[in-house]
């Protein structure tokens, strides 16, 4: 079966390492996963496919790293059945702004679009100074859903908008 | 006794371009802790590439002797009176802006406005540029210019393209009343898109499939077609409709705007600009709101200040930051601010009344011209006309342009046996009379008596249904400055808002802000370098050739390259033209499928876009953890490549300012594997004197004269990017269609509208490298290192210099680390940037090339007292710092986050979500404050 770890600890080294060596001890397959530090702190998704039998015992073995400091949340996965779809990725760019990922994620969410994954950063902008906002947006079109509506309805936040896709 | 060699003091310009003097040199090299120049610089440039040799160059002159000099060249060129056209008009500079403007430091050693708190002046007056563009063409977006008519139209046929995706021609359909060096250059820019071009008249155009066309209106030949019919043509077919105009036309005539034009431009050169044997001048370039995230170049956009007043700054600056590495279109980045500036101040100066009387003045003159010339039986071969006529002179041709010699007239003589006249701003009614005696010899006319007859008729030569209905130039702006004294305070107020080099240093660092001394700009108001069109007879141009002969020896000696190419308006002008010359040399070896262009990961954002629009596919190497080309990466790109391998294009010194061993083994590899080596030029300044570009295995590099040569920024423009070659580049370099370029091949299209690019300003560089010599150059150089690497010392206990050689030294710029500060306490590179304006300075370059830093490239001509200023400020500002990350000092309420206390604080939010790029109205100020 198919779980979703999400991992939370104050940063160090080996924290990855740690809950990998606990999956191995059950059996369980390391899919996916994304990491990232932030504000000193390390946050990890993990997605797991593990025997259902050791399934109890993995839960337990997981729980108690807390005890190091290393929190852990477990969901089940579930297999969704999407309708043919494509895959997409867009590459945002804009000053940055309060309230900017919302702005995004909202035109997007008017649209119904599904968004699959989304890194945003922030990052000094060359010559002028100033923030600049970039996120990389993966998001899966139906086949009534266009491209263009989505450029057009994130073009429409700002001009100083920029997209590539 | 004290020679009279010694009095004499020939090396004086020397001590005057170079800023610390003996002692303070001893000092600073005390500092460092080395014993000499020398010894800096060899510990600085690797020993395989040190030239070891003074430049094969004569020995600095003084100022008055190269004057002179420069003054018995000048001579040599000879002033026609012009009437030749072809979108180059003599016209009557105002001296208010001639003097207050061109010739004044405060305009024209600014740079770039990227800081808008010190920018607001020229902000303003591009503002202005852009409303003038805006009215006259009838258009809703104007940029703040491009490089020249032709580029602009290429720009226009590349947007083109992109704005019409559902459009799937490849065709682009050009005007045969297009201007032949726009055609020339379109040529050069459609070949490695991909892109046919189809020329004909505009009946033809119905035949074919385009996804865009341009249309010259007024034609070449002076005629004037509708072009509304064909607008709409395209626009049943989704095609881009572009029309180059002259905005001294549509002063009366009626704006392409009204037609439903997608895209208008144009030279605002006849806007008091010199002709300059062909520039700078600024090209306008204007389109519709639908259209605004396409146009290329720079825009000024309205925004607010901290308390909520209205603002300018440049907006969209999104677009110069977006990777499209791989999507690139263009790479234009200078453009030419000064000669904007001077064309809006010249609307401001005359307003809509002053620009309509001198627009129809010239129109009149024409129409006195036509119908003398009709009266005496001369077949005029355009039925309507604004300012010029072509005329047949059948069998008289040889003896009408005898006369033209005689008194000194010069005509357009490249369309089959007629005869082109283009009437100007400075035409009067006596040089119509004249122009009777030289085309008709005997005669009874005159020109007074002419106009009589019309001013009874009422007549005007223009087609009854473009006349110009609508007004322009309403704005409070153009209306109230005519008097002398209200344009001088105008100019005044503007310039006191900005800060230039006459105010304190400027260490931008990869710009190379150093001194444009008053001697080498002395030369590029003379009328014998000023008032040449680019296409005037080479028999009058003598002084010209000698200084294009001069300037290019002058540059093969410090760069060893064979043979220059003066064209390139601009550095990332002179890479694409570089780049051209590398694949056209390959395709003549068979080899065309070389396609692979090798850019570190830290190259200027133009390079990999140059590349792009050179048809190559960019292959990016990596940095190294000491900011160095990744050597095992690169020989893996190299061996990848293979046989696809085009060109490595490597800044050198690289852009972390740092002179990298091992460059000439990374040639050697290239060349190895069949590929070329292109070297951006943009650090030269390190490398005069020291060493040189084709020593170290460079095949091609261009030379910013705005940087390393002493032409002004402009406060963001005119730039030039002259390339040099080996010899078997050579017969690849541009030539030019109109009037081609001695010993180049005529097979080459050109990448500039005129032949040898801004022209006028080649005198400064030539004075610059006249003045100093071969000593003067060395030195300049050594002490460029020694300022570096003295602030470097100075400042690195306060902030971590970012990249050094492993014997921690820098080149002529150093990065300052910044991050680790804004981590501790919070304070961005942006706050101590504007806390620098408090201080009097401009800030160095910020986040370029790596995010969270400063580099600051002082130039040789900063004195120890202003480099010792600018490091109290900045080990100020670090202590400043401290008090908030102490929490003595609040961290959203300190000096920091407040400044700039002495200018209003620019906030870019309102003006990103609101694009507003037209003078504002006088109310809207009044309502904010």
């Amino acid at each position: 079966m198919e779980i979703i770890l999400t991992i939370m600890a104050d940063d160090r080294p080996g924290i990855a390492q740690r809950v990998a060596k606990e999956i191995e001890q059950y059996q369980g397959n390391w899919l996916e996963s994304r990491m990232a530090t932030m504000a000193g702190k390390f946050a990890g998704i993990v997605r797991v496919d593990i025997p259902q039998e050791q399934m109890n015992k993995a839960e337990q073995a997981l729980l108690a790293l807390r005890e190091e400091g290393v929190s852990i949340h477990i969901e089940q996965g579930e297999t969704k059945t999407v309708l043919a779809a494509s895959e997409h990725l867009i590459k945002v760019v804009a000053n940055d702004r309060y309230g900017i990922v919302h702005e995004v994620t909202d035109a997007l969410a008017a649209l119904a679009v599904n968004v699959t994954d989304l890194h945003t950063e922030i990052e000094p902008a060359s010559m002028s100074g100033g923030s600049l906002f970039r996120a990389e947006i993966e998001i899966t079109l139906t086949d009534t859903q266009k491209m263009d509506d989505v450029v057009r309805a994130l073009e429409a936040l700002s001009p100083d908008l920029m997209i590539d896709f | 006794m004290t020679s009279l060699i010694d009095l004499e003091n020939r090396t004086a310009f020397i001590r005057r371009h170079v800023g610390p003097d003996e002692q303070q040199i001893a000092d600073m090299l005390a500092t460092v802790s080395v014993a000499s120049l020398d010894e800096l610089s060899n510990h600085i440039v690797p020993a395989d590439i040190q030239l070891n040799k003074l430049l094969d160059l004569e020995s600095a002159a003084p100022e008055a002797e190269a004057l002179d000099y420069l003054k018995a060249v000048a001579s040599q060129n000879q002033i026609f009176k012009s009437y030749i056209g072809m979108g180059y008009y003599d016209t009557h500079v105002p001296n208010v802006i001639l003097r207050n403007v061109l010739e004044n430091p405060g305009w024209y050693t600014a740079y770039t406005p990227y800081q808008p708190e010190i920018a607001q002046g020229r902000l303003e007056a591009l503002m202005n540029y852009q409303q003038m563009v805006m009215d006259l063409s009838g258009m809703e977006i104007a940029n703040a210019s491009l490089l020249d008519e032709a580029t602009a139209a290429a720009e226009a046929m590349a947007m083109a393209k992109r704005s019409v995706r559902r459009n799937k021609s490849e065709s682009f359909f050009v005007d045969q009343e297009v201007h032949p060096q726009t055609l020339d250059v379109l040529r050069t820019r459609a070949e490695y898109y991909g892109f046919e071009l189809v020329t004909g008249s505009l009946s033809e155009l119905k035949n074919h499939d385009v996804f865009g066309a341009l249309i010259q209106y007024p034609g070449t030949t002076g005629t004037i077609p509708d072009p509304e019919p064909i607008i709409q043509h395209l626009h049943d077919h989704n095609a881009i409709a572009i029309v180059a105009t002259d905005l001294m036309a549509l002063c009366v005539l009626k704006s392409p705007g009204e037609m439903g034009a997608d895209i208008v431009l144009g030279n605002s050169q006849r806007f008091g600009v010199p002709m300059g044997f062909g520039g700078p001048h600024a090209a306008f370039f204007a389109t519709r709101e639908e259209h605004k995230r396409s146009i290329p170049g720079r825009l000024i956009g309205v925004s607010r200040d901290a308390s909520g007043r209205q603002a300018y700054r440049m907006a969209l600056q999104t677009r110069e930051q977006h990777i499209r590495r791989e999507k690139a279109t263009s790479n234009i980045c200078t453009a030419q601010v000064l000669l904007a500036n001077m064309a809006g101040f010249y609307a401001v100066y005359h307003g809509p009344v002053g620009l309509r009387r001198i627009a129809q003045r010239i129109h009149r003159l024409t129409g006195i011209l036509a119908e003398g010339l009709e009266s005496k039986g001369v077949r005029i071969v355009n039925a309507h006309f604004f300012d010029t006529l072509t005329i047949d002179p059948l069998h008289n041709a040889d003896l009408i342009l005898a006369r033209a010699s005689t008194q000194k007239v010069n005509f357009r003589l490249d369309k089959n046996g007629f005869i082109g006249i283009s009437v100007s701003e400075t035409t009067t009614c006596e040089d119509i009379d004249e122009l009777f005696d030289v085309l008709l010899g005997e005669h009874d006319l005159s020109a007074r008596t002419i106009d009589k007859a019309l001013t009874v008729q009422d007549t005007t030569f223009l087609p009854e249904n473009l006349e110009r209905q609508t007004p322009y130039l309403s704005h409070p702006i153009f209306n109230s400055h005519h008097s002398e004294t209200d344009m001088l305070r105008y100019l005044k107020q503007l310039e006191n808002r900005d800060l230039a080099l006459n105010h304190s240093m400027i260490s931008l660092g990869s710009c190379t802000m150093k001194l444009n001394a008053t001697a080498q700009m002395i030369p590029i108001s003379w009328d014998q370098f000023a008032r040449l069109h680019p296409f005037a007879p080479t028999g009058q141009t003598g002084g010209y050739s000698i200084l294009v002969d001069e300037l290019q020896a002058m540059l093969k000696a410090i760069t060893g390259f064979d043979a220059i190419s003066l064209q390139p308006n601009s550095g990332a002008q002179g890479e694409y033209a570089g780049l051209l010359a590398i694949r056209k040399y390959q395709a003549a070896q068979g080899e065309s499928e070389r396609d692979i262009c090798l850019i570190p990961q830290s190259a200027h954002g133009t390079n990999p876009a140059s590349a792009q629009m050179a048809g190559l596919k960019v292959v990016v190497v990596k940095t190294d953890e000491y900011g160095n080309v990744d050597k095992e990466d690169m020989t893996a790109k190299i061996e990848q490549a293979g046989d696809r391998l085009c060109c490595l294009m490597v800044t050198y010194p690289s852009t972390h300012g740092v002179y990298e061993t091992g460059i000439r083994e990374i040639c050697e590899q290239v060349h190895q594997q069949g590929g070329q080596v292109y070297m951006d030029g943009a650090n030269l300044n390190a490398q005069v004197g020291l060493t040189r570009p084709a020593d170290i295995g460079a095949d091609v590099s261009h030379m910013n004269l705005h940087k390393t040569f002493a032409v002004p920024h402009g406060g963001g423009g005119p730039g030039m990017g002259p390339i040099g070659v080996r010899a078997h580049l050579a017969a690849y370099l541009p030539s030019h269609a109109v009037s081609p370029i001695p010993d180049s091949n005529p097979l080459i299209s050109a990448v500039s509208a005129a032949p040898f690019g801004s022209a006028s300003i080649l005198p400064i560089s030539w004075m610059y490298i006249r003045l100093l010599g071969a000593n003067g150059l060395r030195q300049s150089t050594q002490v460029a290192l020694l300022n570096a690497n003295y602030l470097a010392e100075r400042l690195k206990p306060y902030y971590p210099i970012l990249y050094t050689a492993p014997n921690g030294r820098v080149a002529h710029e150093c990065i300052l680390d910044l991050r680790p500060l804004k981590a501790e306490s919070g304070i961005s590179e942006v706050d101590i940037a504007k806390r620098l304006m408090d201080y009097g300075f401009h800030a160095p370059t910020m986040s370029f090339p790596v995010a969270g830093t400063f580099m600051v490239e002082p130039t040789e001509s900063e004195s120890k007292m202003e480099l010792d200023r600018f490091v109290d400020a900045m080990i100020a500002i670090h202590q400043e710092i401290q008090n908030v990350k102490s929490g003595a000092w609040p961290i959203d309420d300190n000096p920091l986050v407040n400044a700039p206390h002495t200018q209003n604080d620019l906030v870019d939010v309102w003006g990103d979500r609101h694009l507003f790029c037209a003078c504002p109205s006088i109310d809207s100020y009044s309502e904010e404050s």
